[in-house]
């Protein structure tokens, strides 16, 4: 019986236009989400490969300089020397840049690269608010997250039309446009008393109908899926197909789990037995309540309760730290100095190295608290918002989404961990030679600390994953009717109406009887 | 076959049936008379399950409607007075269709046969449904009743809607049916129809059955005349 509802089913939508016209533009947000998605994916891999590509030019010709020089003291027969601390043209015989540790500690620059994973097209998330890499030196770790965006960082963002934007907002109104009048379609149509004379329970008319309607959707996005998969290979390179194929698997639970909510929600409402406008109705106001109201709610409580510290107060901690460090030093030699690192005399190098260091070690101090607040901040938004994503399936599953591509706030600040580790570790390296004055030789340039992103084991992405889509996947089935038979009043409450409809025409044909 | 005890329903301070007791065997034809609202369709979804009883209970081949829904489905059909069908589906598909979930099982050929039985023209057979006029979606649901071969036919006013030719094409029907021991039971307004194919006629008033007649024993003029005297009241 199921199949023949369902086959039925299945013909029926395929001879509805509107349901043809809303399969189409399905497919196509789909896949002008993967394009676009796959797009800012690409241009984000761009810009890094360039950087990185411009920073090993430099290093490479530092090094040339330094070999250069290396050969031509060895021609000469002549002790190295270190070079002044920062830029100056090195002619010929003069000791190259590369000798100094700590010019070379802060201008050859290493990228410390977050790179994309193999779903990061899917949802682009953070990726066009932080950048995908950092230039680290051995300068203050002020320098390195002067770019990144620090505001709002659970910020719920709508901004780019990828894959999770038409799985999280377009979705649910493509199933619930097909699910509104289930039940009352058939009610308005008049069939549905004719049907449920038959021997069909309501419970295998109603799973008929929803599989087959479901099963148009698990089509376009598994189609969709592995087309975009396959397209945006970009990120597959660095953690392997294994780890991407994953996340693929995770990406489709959460977005059926997703849509079978919004299944369930249909149903539940077509339980109401209103016309179709009335379910309609409430099925709107459920997307925008459940999709744009409690999400926004949660982030504005989020960042009301719990404030980042704005990217002002950070700059105003470093230049009030950089001006005290300044203050304690012989200001107007210092300053000159400063801004003419390459007239620095020999005897006065050893006052500069140490001011240099002081002021980075200054400037570290005074933005450190402003950084442990924002940390602070942040863990407490995400705190809240991952206590209240149950509020929303829309907040579960774009969570979700955003961790199962990689493209998460709580990926960048393991990352920025990371990055801020590599800092010490690099700066580890540079400053005691800096300090001790000692001569770099090119054989140190393969020596450099090199970064590696770890990512984390696809375990723990399961792990942290799983969990609340489990408790939607609950919800959805809670939600879903547990006796369908309560559209038996449906029929007799039609022809019910019928029968008022026509009491006109019968009162009148009785009264003829009577006058015959 | 058919059999209503004590039944009873009433909705919120209207009675709709009260006490009604019926009994339609095999091969017998029922025709409910009354007037609108005198609870003749209550009465059938009381039958169809469409509604509980507020007291008394239905039963369809000595199977308790409320109690076993599905098994008693299987042995009764059922003809609205406005057969609804699904409109971008021809006649032929939707015979298909309802008789598929009856578990008939009907073959295209013998959907063909049916749908000729009932008087569908050939040529609309077809042709997509939106393009019926209320007699020939009628003649569709009398096919899919039929496709159905269930002991017992239920119809509310079956042949409003019907053109004279097509409403004696339909008696000749349940004639046929009759003589195939289908118990049916008819609500219809047609006192002249009722007379010309039931066995028995029951009038119907204010929910109550006030008056059961052998159709054999009266003339036309006399179910006339009884159907209007109990309507004075």
């Amino acid at each position: 019986m199921f199949s023949v509802i369902f086959r039925h089913e299945l013909q029926q939508l395929g001879k509805s236009r509107p349901t043809i016209a809303l399969f189409f533009l399905l497919v196509a947000a789909f896949v002008f989400a993967a394009w676009n998605g796959e797009r800012a994916v690409e241009k984000h891999v761009r810009g890094t490969q360039l950087v990185i590509d411009q920073q090993a030019a430099k290093k490479q010709s530092w090094l040339d300089d330094l070999i250069l020089y290396e050969d031509y003291v060895a021609e000469q027969g002549i002790p190295m020397q270190i070079a002044p601390p920062a830029y100056r043209p090195a002619p010929y015989g003069k000791p190259a840049l590369g000798t100094n540790a700590g010019t070379v500690g802060e201008k050859v620059e290493d990228v410390a690269v977050l790179p994309p994973n193999g779903l990061s097209a899917f949802s682009v998330g953070q990726l066009d608010l932080q950048r995908g890499y950092s230039l680290i030196n051995m300068k203050s770790k002020f320098f390195i997250s002067d770019n990144y965006e620090i505001e709002n960082p659970v910020n719920l963002s709508t901004g780019t039309f990828d894959i999770s934007f038409v799985v999280l907002f377009l979705l649910p109104i493509f199933i619930l446009a097909l699910t509104y009048d289930l039940l009352s379609g058939e009610r308005e149509a008049g069939t549905l008393a004719l049907i449920q004379t038959q021997r069909v329970s309501m419970r295998v008319l109603m799973a008929a109908k929803i599989c087959a309607r479901a099963s148009i959707f698990v089509a376009v996005i598994l189609f969709s899926g592995l087309i975009a998969f396959a397209y945006g290979a970009t990120g597959t390179i660095g953690f392997g197909f294994a780890d991407s194929a994953m996340r693929l698997v995770l990406w489709f639970a959460a977005v059926l789990v997703y849509s079978f909510f919004w299944f369930a929600l249909g149903v539940r409402v077509n339980m109401f037995r209103k016309s179709s406008e009335a379910n309609a109705t409430i099925l709107s106001c459920a997307w925008l309540s459940l999709v744009i109201i409690v999400p926004t709610l949660v982030s504005l409580v989020a960042t009301s309760l719990y404030p980042a510290p704005s990217r002002m107060m950070l700059k105003v901690s470093q230049r009030a730290a950089f001006a005290e460090a300044e203050a304690n030093l012989d200001e107007t030699k210092r300053k000159f100095y400063i801004e003419h690192a390459e007239m620095v005399p020999d005897e006065d190098l050893e006052e500069y190295t140490l001011s240099f260091v002081a002021r980075q070690e200054a400037m570290d101090i005074a933005v450190e608290p402003v950084y442990k607040r924002f940390e602070q901040q942040k863990e407490k938004q995400e705190k809240l918002v991952d206590t209240f994503q149950y509020a929303s399936p829309a907040i579960v599953v774009q969570l979700a989404l955003n961790d199962i591509s990689g493209t998460s706030s709580s990926r960048f600040s393991v990352y920025l961990q990371q990055v801020y580790a590599y800092h010490a570790e690099r700066k580890d390296y540079f400053l005691p030679k800096y300090i001790n004055r000692q001569i770099m030789t090119s054989d140190m340039f393969s020596e450099f600390p090199e970064f590696k992103y770890v990512q984390e084991d696809i375990s723990e992405l399961i792990y942290r994953v799983t969990f609340p889509l489990f408790l939607l996947l609950v919800s959805t089935l809670l939600i879903y009717p547990r006796r369908i038979s309560v559209v038996q009043g449906d029929a007799s409450r039609d022809l019910y109406g019928a029968n008022d409809a026509i009491a006109g025409l019968g009162k009148q044909k009785a009264e003829n009887i009577q006058e015959q | 076959m058919l059999e209503a005890n004590s039944l009873c329903k009433v909705y919120g301070n209207t009675v709709a049936v009260k006490d009604l007791d019926l009994k339609v065997g095999p091969g017998e034809i029922y025709c409910m008379l009354g007037a609108n609202g005198a609870g003749k369709t209550t009465t059938v979804n009381c039958f169809l399950n469409f509604i509980e009883p507020t007291s008394g209970n239905v039963k369809i081949n000595g199977i308790d409607v409320q109690k076993k829904p599905m098994e008693t489905k299987e042995h009764v059909a059922y003809i609205p007075e406005n057969v609804m069908l699904y409109r971008n589906m021809s006649g032929l598909e939707n015979l298909r269709y309802f008789a598929t979930l009856g578990g008939s099982g009907c073959t295209e050929g013998d959907c063909h046969d049916l749908l000729a039985r009932c008087g569908l023209q050939p040529d609309a057979v077809g042709k997509d449904v939106v393009g019926y006029s209320k007699g020939m979606r009628q003649k569709v649901g009398i096919a899919i009743a039929l496709a159905k071969r269930a002991g017992a036919v239920l119809l509310d006013e079956p042949t409003s809607g019907l053109d004279p030719k097509s409403s004696n094409e339909f008696s000749e029907l349940l004639l046929q049916l009759s003589s195939e021991n289908v118990a049916i039971f008819m609500v219809t307004h047609d006192l002249f129809r009722a007379k010309e194919t039931g066995t028995r006629l029951g009038i119907m008033r204010q929910g109550e059955l006030v008056r059961e007649l052998d159709a054999e024993e009266v003339s036309h003029s006399e179910v006339e005349k009884i159907y209007l005297e109990e309507m004075k009241y």
